[in-house]
């Protein structure tokens, strides 16, 4: 995950901690976003809409969301 | 849902996109540092087209060549969310236009859907249930779009994606026992994701319209294929609505076909709703001898939100050069 929020954000890899401030990152936007989405979708096979990645604020919050879908994937066998 | 009609003959398809264009040049000077190479790296569009010209104004330079040396059809299907006015429909300013009413002219039957997307499937199946009635022979489907006069010119994602132009097909009826099968469907809870009030611009979920075509179009694919006991080998070229490079791409590796059997049309053009078969079937096949359109699968997807997939062979349909107008 940490490798493709790298590239979609153009932060360096040492920058991406928990803390990280999304809303601080240029490169936050609805573009990048949706190359998240995608992501998420192909790793998991599960979807995640705007409004929940939009809420994320750092880069804890975009790991729960991925959390959150690995769980799903692994409970729909 | 799946619906089987007696399969007519596209005798001709024509695409026309308006002469002038707006392109990375234009973006550039309009986001200032709002711009980057990304935005066009992900939709797979640095130029797209934009005018005046109304969908009628379209339509009617598309029938100027598809009607040339023809009789006039018994029935016209529009198809357009950006209709050139609101009352009457673009069908019959069209017809009034090209002179197919009076004069001893049986004028033709006029329809018009609101559609956008998957909007050329559907009006296909229009054409060919119509196409079953007595004393209708040729079935005129016009499919045009001009969403760059809905765009906000603020709004990034928009406007660096949808652009104009018309598609236009002569449907004929023919003694055969084949049948066109037809998978339609609608998720009206989605509407909003791509959608439009009178007075305001188009506004777009992209995330959602992304999750629309993962979770429903995908399948819905897959699942016609299973239903026609066809396997992705049996489909010559998949011709699917021109949405955006990314979604396109995400979609080709969801379905793992080879490249070449999926063309591109998007740059120079944008995403032009339920157009963009046709425009890309004239970017790609125009006056092609032997085209590989035997078995082409068309599959309409967007606002709606709605679906349309339908296997029809293409091999014996003229496809024009595209066309430059304004």
């Amino acid at each position: 995950m940490l490798l493709m929020l790298s590239q979609t954000l153009e932060v360096p890899l040492n920058d991406l901690a928990v803390d990280f401030m999304l809303l601080n990152c240029p490169l936050w936007d609805s573009m990048s976003q949706l190359v998240i989405a995608a992501w998420i979708h192909q790793e998991t096979g599960q979807t995640v809409n705007m409004a929940e990645l939009k809420q994320a604020q750092t880069l804890a919050d975009l790991k729960k969301i991925y959390t959150d879908r690995l769980s799903r994937k692994g409970a729909d066998g | 849902m799946y619906f089987r009609v007696r399969a007519p003959h596209i005798a001709h398809i024509l695409a026309v996109v308006p002469k002038q264009a707006e392109g990375v040049v234009e973006w550039r000077k309009a986001f200032g540092k709002q711009w980057d190479e990304r935005l066009s790296e992900q939709t797979g569009i640095t130029q797209l087209r934009k005018s005046r010209l109304s969908t009628l104004d379209l339509g009617l330079a598309a029938c100027a060549v598809l009607y040339k040396n023809q009789q006039p059809p018994q029935a016209i299907i529009s198809i357009t969310q950006t209709p050139a006015q609101a009352i009457p429909g673009n069908a019959a300013l069209l017809a009034a236009a090209m002179g197919w009413q009076g004069r001893g002219i049986a004028a033709p039957l006029c329809w018009d859907f609101s559609m956008g997307c998957a909007g050329m499937v559907w009006g296909m199946y229009q054409a060919a249930l119509l196409l079953q009635q007595t004393g209708i022979h040729e079935v005129l489907l016009v499919c045009a779009e001009t969403h760059s006069r809905i765009v906000a010119p603020t709004d990034r994602a928009s406007r660096l994606l949808f652009g104009d132009g018309v598609a236009a097909m002569r449907l004929c009826k023919q003694k055969t026992k084949e049948n066109w099968h037809f998978a339609l469907g609608s998720e009206p809870d989605g509407g909003q994701l791509l959608g439009c009030n009178p007075a305001a611009h188009l506004q777009m979920d992209g995330i959602g319209v992304f999750n629309f075509v993962v979770k429903t179009v995908v399948p819905a694919i897959e699942a016609y294929l299973k239903h026609q006991k066809l396997s992705k080998n049996d489909i010559s070229c998949f011709l699917m609505h021109q949405a955006s490079g990314f979604v396109l791409k995400y979609l080709q590796r969801m379905l793992q076909i080879p490249a070449d059997k999926m063309p591109i049309a998007l740059d120079g053009y944008g995403n032009t709703a339920s157009a963009s078969i046709g425009i890309l079937l004239a970017h790609h096949f125009a006056e092609k001898e032997n085209p590989a359109l035997k078995n082409a699968l068309l599959v309409g997807f967007g606002s709606g939100l709605q679906w349309g997939i339908l296997q029809c062979d293409l091999s014996g349909t003229e496809i024009g050069r595209m066309k430059y107008e304004g």
